[in-house]
């Protein structure tokens, strides 16, 4: 329950962190996705199953609060996402730490991108649902290339932070 | 130990997929309304601290990345001011044209109207399309309002309003519709949106004469949007794709990408 709320608590900071904050300092469609990355961080490293589910399901609610998306895109896009990713990185990674890093580097890529992908499939699904159109812009240009930098860039920052004794705790 | 009908793993997948059935299926209208009205009213404080906070940052990292040409900043500065001073003379002069100009051109007299100014508290995260500002139906705003820059320009209308905050959709919204004429010849059209990205005036009539730099306001028709508010100029005009009628390709006045004070237009004072 305390790692629930820990868990809850850290996805609504990375959201205000994210919509409010890292907003000045990146172009439009660059901004690194500090949720996803976290969920890419705990499909990585994480040792637990069901808080992983609750943090998935509160993470794509409170963006979907957050960025008016209609309730249910973001939570189907993390969890498509989050599966994906743990299958990747279950069969591919390696002892060698160069690979490893490499498929690290792969899986924040695929996430990053699969998960721009699931959002505007979803966002198509919720438009025929509801008779409207949820405008969303995505396409392979420098903007998701520089996403996928920030991105890979920010994955680093989370790893160094959780690694920590204290943090390290929540993980397991 | 009796076996069990159904794998605990599928049991899982199953209880996930229905709870995620149930909130697309009902989550426009029953849920996110209300938890999006409380989480905006417990999360505001915040979101103003972490934008304003983020602003000054940039602005700091902005002036000491500009240190280097101060020096020559300062010089040209000198000089443009002496220009300056010759040409405050000619200023009250050009006052009254505008003026005049202003009651030609049919540009909104914003003294008329009541504004509300609001700071800029969030913007999309994934890229253009709104912006957040601090005030919401507790300072009287409404969705539907018109929403511009001090001068006169606009750059968007009220979507959505909570307690303290409001969502303004912006003009570059690819779902964003406004009846707007060209100052110049007066051809009507509706101006969209493109993904966040650009605007364009579209349903132009063939037969109207629209051409590239003529000045683009609000028509005013459709009723939420006063006439007069400056859009922007046209810089290249084509035809539709159906052939039915001309497009023209607009540039905003407005630097939607980097707002921070906006006005709210409530009403006529």
């Amino acid at each position: 329950m305390r790692k629930s709320i820990i868990f809850f608590l850290t996805i609504v900071f990375l959201a205000l962190v994210q919509g409010s904050f890292l907003v000045n300092f990146f172009s439009d469609r660059s901004i690194p996705n500090l949720i996803l990355i976290f969920i890419i961080y705990i499909v990585i490293n994480a040792k637990f199953k069901k808080t992983g589910i609750f943090i998935i399901l509160s993470a794509g609610i409170i963006v979907d609060i957050l960025y008016y998306q209609p309730i249910g895109v973001n939570v189907i896009s993390f969890f498509a996402v989050a599966s994906l990713i743990g299958f990747f990185y279950k069969h591919f990674s390696a002892y060698n730490a160069y690979f490893r890093f490499l498929i690290l580097a792969i899986s924040i890529s695929l996430g990053v991108i699969l998960y721009e992908l699931f959002v505007l499939l979803s966002l198509k699904i919720a438009g025929l649902i509801y008779g409207v159109i949820f405008s969303y812009s995505f396409s392979f240009d420098k903007f998701l290339l520089g996403k996928i930098f920030y991105s890979f860039i920010f994955y680093l920052i989370f790893y160094f932070i959780f690694k920590k004794s204290y943090f390290k705790k929540l993980f397991e | 130990m009796p076996k069990r009908f159904l794998p605990e793993k599928a049991v899982k997948i199953f209880f996930i997929l229905v709870l995620i059935c149930i909130l697309f299926f009902l989550g426009q209208k029953f849920i996110s309304v209300p938890l999006r009205y409380t989480f905006y009213k417990l999360t505001y404080p915040f979101e103003k601290m972490f934008y304003v906070s983020g602003r000054t940052l940039r602005s700091t990292f902005d002036f000491f990345g500009s240190i280097y040409d101060l020096k020559n900043e300062n010089a040209r500065l000198l000089k443009e001011n002496n220009l300056l001073i010759s040409e405050i003379t000619g200023l009250k002069e050009l006052e009254q044209e505008n003026k005049i100009l202003r009651e030609q051109l049919n540009l909104l007299p914003l003294n008329k109207f009541s504004l509300e100014n609001c700071f800029v508290i969030g913007e999309n995260p994934q890229g253009g399309g709104w912006i957040l500002i601090d005030k919401g139906n507790s300072k009287g705003i409404k969705a539907g309002m018109p929403v511009i820059v001090s001068n006169g320009m606009l750059v968007g209308k009220i979507e959505e309003v909570y307690a303290d905050s409001s969502k303004v959709k912006l003009i570059t919204d690819s779902t964003s519709a406004i009846n707007a004429v060209d100052t110049e010849t007066q051809a009507k059209g509706i101006v969209k949106g493109e993904y966040g990205l650009g605007i364009v005036m579209d349903m132009i009539s063939q037969s109207d004469s629209i051409n590239a730099g003529d000045a683009i306001i609000t028509s005013g028709l459709g009723g939420d949007i006063p006439k007069g508010l400056f859009i922007g100029n046209v810089q290249e005009v084509k035809n539709s794709s159906d052939k039915l009628f001309q497009e023209a390709l607009i540039i905003p006045k407005a630097k939607l990408s980097s707002l921070e004070i906006v006005s709210v237009i409530k009403g006529e004072r």
